[in-house]
């Protein structure tokens, strides 16, 4: 990634609109998509699903990662993946690879919204590496730089019961003490027990950029330390382009630990604070302002300020685009260290929706390299 | 020595009754199908209540999204907007907004309390306390934070009135802002007269219960709130937090974890809960959750109200 705003995306796609028990969309849809994204023998496809049980779950997924792929390809964006089209959550799938953990049932997160929630019941170990197969399918058929985004250790515990580091808690006079320094434990053991031999696999794979997923991380404000610590962990010794996305937070909160981050690039979300007027004063750029407190603090890292909301089918025209761009560069006061990104995945959003997206994304960081 | 238990907020879920809030969004079932459902479920959570001899009895509020909704709904001059994070939890609320003048519309006894299955005056009820739903909310209305604070205690007070003539015993005011942040001496000020509005209008026993932060957040000022009983976080706090202080009127324990699956051992809760008594001079205590079980999967939930109610026992027959 050499040139100014080089373009990455960030995670989730919704699955591919070919998936669907409508047969005759399926086959509408793949049609369409395989045309517009040029992906390779997707006539293959619409005759598989014409026919009658010819396609396995397997192969069907296998084409979800193709499109996938060809999807942020097409909009040209520098740094891709398949929109995780294998993937259904980021919790419970690589919680089922970790020893150590057992499920105790489903949790509320908000309204109608729910997760099957894990305890840790002994020290957690990597049972054997997940996202693998998945990494070397889009490693075969990608023509980008690829990265591949997985679950990191601060918010897997965060997300997580403790039935383990925490049995002593009862016969303390300080629980709140005994009950960070259980986290602290429990964190970092599967910093070094699951996601640092996981990333290695990953990497001895072939992977070159790899980004630790990390929704909680300023969650608790007093543990901004531990997740720091966890992340560089995770990766130490390890030799890859690391990346660390943080959304939806309060990031000051993180500050000064965040300084001791050794990630190259910190993806964040600001548009979905931002105002849909061009401009790059600070009256339209609300969003974008957090950017002052990483410069003030002296952030060595790169930052992917999310440029495009993704909780809105909103499509940013790419003069917006190149403002907030803009407007991040002067905020950080280094062009180089402005990444286009996403607010997050795009999961919530129809293809149609987030491919516009992804193109304005692609054309904003070109208008605002020729303004620089 | 002489022990009250009850639950402090809204129970867990079971998966049928998540998968009948989902079904009914998704048009699914009807309207009927998921009253039937929601019900069953109250009886439920109801009954193991009575089973585990608890001295307030809740409904569960098992259809109260999050602690805000039943009571934003009945209030005009606001609306809500997108999720915001409960405060450090992987739990979201939806965040109101007041845009004009807030004014009582509608009661939570309609719709949001299922009286009928708890007997009367067992039956406890819970609102947010006036100054966390006012820190929680984001005021686009009010030129001063204070005014929809008072705004916001006249409602709850009116909804105070209202549970009460359902028989209500207790009406917890749930305070986790307190706890979670240490109030400068104008906001505690502000948010004990906020609670006075309330209390000036009924006489069910009031408690105030604090969570997610320690006791020193709390103590000793909220000993002065115009209430019957303060609840503290036990699972965040140390005892002397608590005894270092002269302590002048109940306190609730929380001392079963509502945000972990680890289930307590009785034996070291008694123990914990004697030595408070003791050096704190208490001959009444009042011992529950520290917080709502909403963050646990149902069975244990159900689990620790039995545990709750076998703690209460022991300490019961404790000299």
């Amino acid at each position: 990634m050499e040139k100014l705003f080089p373009t990455m995306e960030v995670g989730s796609l919704s699955k591919a609109p070919f998936i669907t028990r409508d047969k005759t969309r399926a086959v509408k849809e793949a049609k369409e998509w395989g045309e517009r994204l040029q992906v390779e023998n997707w006539t293959r496809l619409t005759e598989a699903l014409n026919a009658e049980n010819s396609l396995t779950a397997k192969e069907l997924q296998d084409w979800a990662s193709l499109y996938g792929i060809r999807f942020f390809e097409s909009a040209g964006l520098d740094v891709i993946y398949d929109g995780e089209q294998r993937r259904k959550e980021m919790y419970e799938y690589p919680v089922n690879f970790i020893e150590g953990f057992e499920f105790r049932g489903i949790v509320k997160v908000w309204d109608s919204e729910f997760y099957r929630k894990a305890a840790v019941v002994a020290k957690p170990r990597l049972r054997e590496p997940y996202h693998l197969d998945e990494f070397l399918f889009v490693k075969k058929h990608a023509r980008r730089a690829i990265k591949i985004p997985i679950t990191g250790a601060y918010t897997l515990a965060d997300w997580s019961f403790d039935e383990y580091y925490v049995r002593n808690i009862g016969a303390t006079n300080d629980p709140r003490s005994a009950r960070r320094d259980a986290k602290h434990e429990f964190v970092l053991e599967l910093a070094r027990g699951v996601i640092r031999p996981n990333v290695q696999k990953l990497i001895e794979a072939g992977a070159e950029y790899i980004q630790l997923d990390e929704p909680a991380a300023a969650a608790k404000p007093d543990e901004a330390d531990i997740f720091v610590e966890s992340f560089n962990e995770s990766i130490k010794g390890l030799n890859a382009v690391f990346v660390v996305h943080i959304c939806y937070t309060n990031y000051a909160w993180l500050f000064p630990h965040l300084l001791d981050l050794r990630a190259e690039i910190v993806s964040i979300s600001c548009s979905n604070a931002d105002t849909r007027e061009l401009g790059v004063d600070d009256a339209k750029r609300p969003g974008f302002r957090v950017l002052s407190i990483f410069r003030e603090q002296g952030a060595e890292f790169k930052i992917a300020p999310g440029v495009v909301d993704v909780h809105t089918d909103f499509i940013e025209p790419p003069e917006l685009v190149r403002d907030r761009l803009l407007y991040s560069a002067r905020a950080l006061g280094d062009d180089e260290k402005v990444v286009a990104c996403n607010d997050c995945g795009l999961r919530t959003r129809g293809w149609g929706v987030a491919y516009e997206k992804q193109l304005s994304l692609t054309r904003g960081a070109a208008m605002a390299r020729e303004t620089v | 020595m002489e022990v009250k238990a009850y639950l402090t907020g809204q129970f867990a879920k079971s998966e049928q009754l998540i998968k009948a809030y989902r079904d009914r969004v998704k048009g699914k079932i009807s309207e009927q199908t998921l009253d039937e459902i929601l019900r069953k479920h109250v009886r439920e959570v109801v009954e193991v209540q009575y089973a585990s001899g608890l001295t307030y009895v809740s409904d569960g509020m098992l259809n109260w999204h999050d602690l805000f909704r039943p009571i934003v709904e009945g209030i005009g001059g606001i609306e809500v907007n997108g999720l915001a994070r409960w405060f450090d939890n992987n739990f979201f609320y939806k965040k109101p907004i007041t845009i004009g003048e807030l004014h009582f519309k509608r009661s939570i006894t309609d719709g949001y309390i299922f009286s009928e299955y708890v007997k009367h005056g067992k039956l406890k009820a819970i609102l947010p306390d006036p100054f966390t739903i006012a820190s929680m909310s984001e005021n686009q209305y009010y030129k001063r934070f204070e005014d929809m604070l008072f705004s916001y205690a006249e409602i709850l007070a009116e909804h105070a009135v209202n549970v009460e003539e359902l028989g209500v015993a207790q009406i917890q005011l749930s305070s986790p802002y307190m706890a979670f942040t240490r109030l400068s001496g104008d906001e505690v000020e502000m948010a004990s007269e906020a609670v006075r509005e309330i209390r000036k209008r009924t006489r069910a026993e009031l408690l105030f219960h604090t969570f997610y932060g320690p006791a020193s957040n709390v103590i000793p000022h909220a000993l002065d709130f115009p209430v019957d009983v303060v609840g503290v976080d036990m699972t965040l706090s140390k005892p002397r937090e608590i005894t270092d202080y002269s302590i002048t009127k109940p306190l609730c324990l929380g001392v079963l974890d509502g945000r972990n699956s680890m289930i307590e051992d009785v034996q070291a809760l008694v123990k914990l809960c004697k030595r408070i008594a003791d050096d704190a001079g208490l001959r009444l205590l009042h011992v529950a959750p520290n917080c709502e079980f909403e963050m646990l999967p149902y069975e244990i939930a159900l689990r620790k109200t039995r545990l709750l109610g076998e703690l209460s026992k022991a300490l019961g027959e404790v000299e």
